[in-house]
């Protein structure tokens, strides 16, 4: 039932970003053959490439911006609107378990996050391309920065890259489920929803804060009144990682236990 | 014969103070066609929003098959809002896909049957319709399902009467003798014709329960001015 409910949920936001996605590439290309010009410094048309340029780029911008922006927009409305407006009339008297609801929402926004992400910088590769940068230079770029940094402190450079992808992506599964949390406690206030999903927004926010200062401090002082030395940079950031992974995933199970109990347990659909 | 749903001492609280249902005690029965019937703000939608799970009881019980609420009771009860609930985006005929995908007693055949008789083309986009054929897209939808439970609400509410003739036709012959149909409405001379049995809601509260001639036979009236006479203003 899950792989039907991402099947729907793909299909229901797909037509938002698709085209997004093609136009923003489009306009690479085109930005790519609008430098060309421009470099090539034609007298004659130089006041216009230059113009043209500066459009092409701004639009560019804008375009990223809007995409981010929709990224965030569908995550919450979809799971507002398809499951807490008219639409979960639909959604909840369908034979599925509410943890698989929740589970098709929150995977198809991870996605589309980790997508947009990737379509931008996919984009910028081509803009960049032929311009002082061809693909072939990528495999040099990751030898020198591995060699200049990560060879010097004595890190695995793959290593520290799985980290922080594991690290980005729970982070932002962590970022949606706070959000789903905050919106499923604002149901418990049938006449403040908005509120109640603000005000809890904000007490998550505020709870995180407190903890992460306390884990820090209290984490510090354990190293320094333990004497504990850290000779290898690798055994620090290796700590450090893990823990901060801890610590996200402490919040994303939490919220998705609070979500899936208040949409099971205390649905009261307007 | 076990019931195919009953509730015991359902109440049903909005906030504060707003007493939707109060001690509802119900059994509904095999094979009936069951009107739920009271003016606006009795407690219909709330019951049977109750019974699809959109909603959590205060206090009581309620079983579906002797199951309480939940995946299994969603797969054999068949609802219809008092709304429009799908996507108004997706062609009609993603709409009877996403209904076959997910309910595994629903008829693709017996939709697109139903479609084509109505004229409505499957092609076109629901926002497309007019709103009267947005709402019989609806109910065909849920008429296609093979359950041992209907629960409509207000079918027939928001449609000019040659369409409310039609819509109850089509509930009567597509439903088998085996299943059972709540349908709440305020508009008793409509459906008095179809049903066996009636259960009057008033303020969040049964006041009358009980099959349609055994009520003709005792009150020399018909469902319709008895209804008139419960619930004099």
């Amino acid at each position: 039932m899950l792989s039907k409910l991402l099947k729907y949920e793909f299909k229901a936001t797909g037509r938002a970003f698709l085209p997004l996605y093609g136009a923003l590439l489009a306009l690479a290309v085109i930005n790519n053959l609008l430098f060309r010009i421009d470099g090539a410094g034609f007298p004659q048309t130089h006041e216009v490439s230059r113009i043209s340029t500066a459009i092409g780029v701004l639009l560019y911008v804008l375009l990223i911006m809007a995409i981010f922006v929709l990224t965030v927009v569908v995550m919450i409305q979809r799971f507002y609107k398809n499951l807490l407006s008219e639409e979960g009339y639909l959604m909840f008297t369908l034979p599925v378990r509410t943890w698989q609801l929740i589970s098709s929402k929150l995977i198809a926004s991870m996605v589309w996050i980790v997508l947009s992400c990737a379509v931008t910088f996919l984009s910028i590769f081509i803009m960049a391309v032929n311009h002082g940068f061809s693909l072939s230079d990528l495999p040099r770029i990751l030898e020198t920065l591995s060699r200049e940094i990560f060879q010097i402190l004595d890190l695995n450079m793959a290593v520290i890259f799985l980290e922080l992808f594991c690290l980005g992506i729970v982070g932002i599964a962590e970022f949606i489920l706070v959000i789903y949390a905050s919106i499923a406690v604002g149901q418990l206030f049938p006449h403040h929803r908005y509120l109640g999903a603000f005000g809890a927004f904000l007490a998550f926010g505020a709870i995180n804060q407190v903890l992460t200062t306390f884990l820090t401090i209290s984490g510090s002082v354990y190293i320094t009144a333990n004497e504990i030395q850290f000779t290898y940079y690798a055994g620090f950031f290796n700590m450090a990682f893990g823990l901060m992974l801890l610590y996200s995933l402490f919040w994303v199970v939490v919220c998705f236990l609070l979500t899936n109990y208040i949409l099971s347990r205390k649905l009261n659909l307007a | 014969m076990e019931p195919i749903l009953e509730c015991r001492g359902l109440e049903k609280q909005y906030g504060k103070g707003v007493q939707a249902l109060r001690g509802i005690n119900l059994t509904l029965s095999k094979g009936r066609i069951v009107g739920l019937l009271g003016p606006n703000g009795s407690g219909k939608s709330t019951l049977i929003k109750l019974c699809n799970g959109l909603l959590t009881p205060t206090a009581g019980s309620l079983s579906i098959q002797g199951q309480p609420v939940g995946p299994q009771t969603k797969l054999s009860v068949s609802y219809l809002p008092d709304r429009s609930y799908l996507n108004d985006w997706m062609r009609v005929e993603e709409l009877v896909h996403f209904f076959a995908d997910f309910y595994s007693n629903f008829d693709t055949a017996k939709a697109y049957d139903m479609l084509q008789r109505l004229g409505i083309n499957p092609r076109d986009r629901l926002k497309a319709l007019s709103k009267g054929n947005q709402e019989k897209v609806q109910l065909i939808l849920v008429m296609s399902r093979q359950v041992p439970l209907y629960l409509l609400d207000e079918p027939i509410g928001g449609v000019d009467p040659a369409a409310r003739d039609y819509i109850l036709n089509t509930i009567l012959s597509n439903y088998s003798e085996d299943s059972t149909i709540l349908l709440s409405t305020h508009l008793i001379a409509d459906v008095e014709k179809i049903l066996d049995d009636v259960i009057f809601l008033k303020q969040g509260e049964v006041v009358l329960s009980s099959p349609v001639d055994q009520l003709r036979e005792e009150h020399r009236m018909s469902v319709d001015a008895l209804f008139r006479e419960v619930f004099k203003c």
